[in-house]
């Protein structure tokens, strides 16, 4: 199991956006010892950079994908 | 490094002595540094060094401003995840969660361990997947008014009449189809989301991406996020791939992604 599926996982090629909704938005918060909790970072200002500064990386990317991951387009 | 210490950055936490094989060689959000396990009261912290003159709160915080710094380390967590999730039950952690050193990682471990245990039995042999439907407004319309009598034949009035009765019937008409089309796309997606909930062990809803963000542009009607047995993941993906076909014809298309590490259902609590 953790042969191909490994593979894949790490070939795998997904937005920006995607990690953003789960990275960024997603997993356990922990709070008290941190360095710097994600919850102190001012996430309005972070997104509006990521609508500013992402378009021509995430274009870059729409044209680099190939259909060969593991995202499924529904054909 | 001699100067000020190097800090810990913890990706995830699984069983103890979980994944161990998995992990080897594989780099950090440092991508000089690999990241190791580290062991404390039956549970494993995933982790690596991190030199504060990056990963320190005020340099994290500029940081965390760049878009391509936020990348790279976005897409280094999630490579971790990945691995990890290959091999056992994960539970990711926010990105950029970072502590002093191992005896403060430790501490949250032992403090933690009720919500680390409860969530990996909750997501044990599970993944996350990602379904989202993407509206292409000019399709969803012209679908609209091929289904709706009324907008047909005002579509007909609009074309045919006097000059300034086709003005208005044409204005009357791009309001009423614009909300029939809204309404037929967010039916549509919710009748999706009812079918795929029926294979889900969880699912919960996540606010539409922003469109110019969005790898397509178009409205997003859903967003869901599905926890779901892994055994179960070609039938998932076969499912949503027929919900896919079935609504292309309205102007919907369904995007799929996954396995992801279950960052939308590990949250202490009731699920959303």
């Amino acid at each position: 199991m953790t042969d191909r599926r490994t593979q894949l996982a790490a070939q795998r090629d997904v937005a920006l956006v995607d990690l953003v909704d789960r990275l960024l938005a997603g997993g356990v918060v922990i709070v008290g010892d941190v360095t710097l909790s994600l919850a102190d970072i001012d996430l309005v200002h972070l997104s509006l950079q990521l609508v500013v500064g992402s378009v021509p990386t995430l274009a870059g990317e729409a044209a680099t994908e190939a259909g060969d991951d593991l995202r499924l387009r529904a054909v | 490094m001699m100067s000020e210490p190097l800090a810990r950055y913890v990706y995830c936490v699984t069983a103890a002595g979980a994944a161990a094989a998995a992990l080897e060689g594989v780099a950090g959000v440092d991508p000089r540094v690999g990241v190791e396990a580290l062991d404390h009261a039956g549970l494993r912290a995933v982790v690596s060094f991190v030199s504060p003159d990056q990963f320190g709160a005020e340099a994290l915080k500029r940081n965390l401003e760049d878009l391509g710094w936020l990348e790279r380390a976005a897409r280094a967590h999630q490579a971790v995840l990945d691995r990890a999730l290959a091999a056992d039950a994960v539970v990711p952690l926010r990105l950029c969660t970072i502590f002093a050193d191992d005896a403060q990682v430790r501490e949250m471990l032992e403090r933690e361990r009720g919500v680390f245990l409860d969530a990996l039995e909750r997501v044990r042999g599970r993944a996350e997947w990602s379904v989202k439907v993407v509206a292409d407004p000019g399709a969803v319309e012209e679908a609209a008014r091929e289904r709706s009598p009324e907008l047909a034949a005002l579509s007909a009035d609009a074309g045919g009449e006097s000059p300034g009765r086709a003005y208005l019937a044409r204005k009357k008409l791009d309001r009423l189809l614009q909300d029939e089309a809204r309404t037929m796309a967010e039916t549509a997606a919710a009748e999706i989301d009812a079918r795929l909930r029926e294979q889900a062990v969880a699912a919960t809803l996540l606010p539409p991406q922003h469109p110019d963000l969005a790898e397509r542009p178009g409205d997003m009607p859903l967003n869901g996020a599905y926890l779901i047995e892994r055994r179960h993941e070609a039938a998932f993906t076969a499912l949503a791939g027929e919900l896919g076909r079935r609504h292309r014809e309205l102007g919907l298309d369904l995007e799929v992604s996954g396995p992801w590490a279950p960052y939308n259902f590990v949250a202490a609590g009731p699920q959303r």
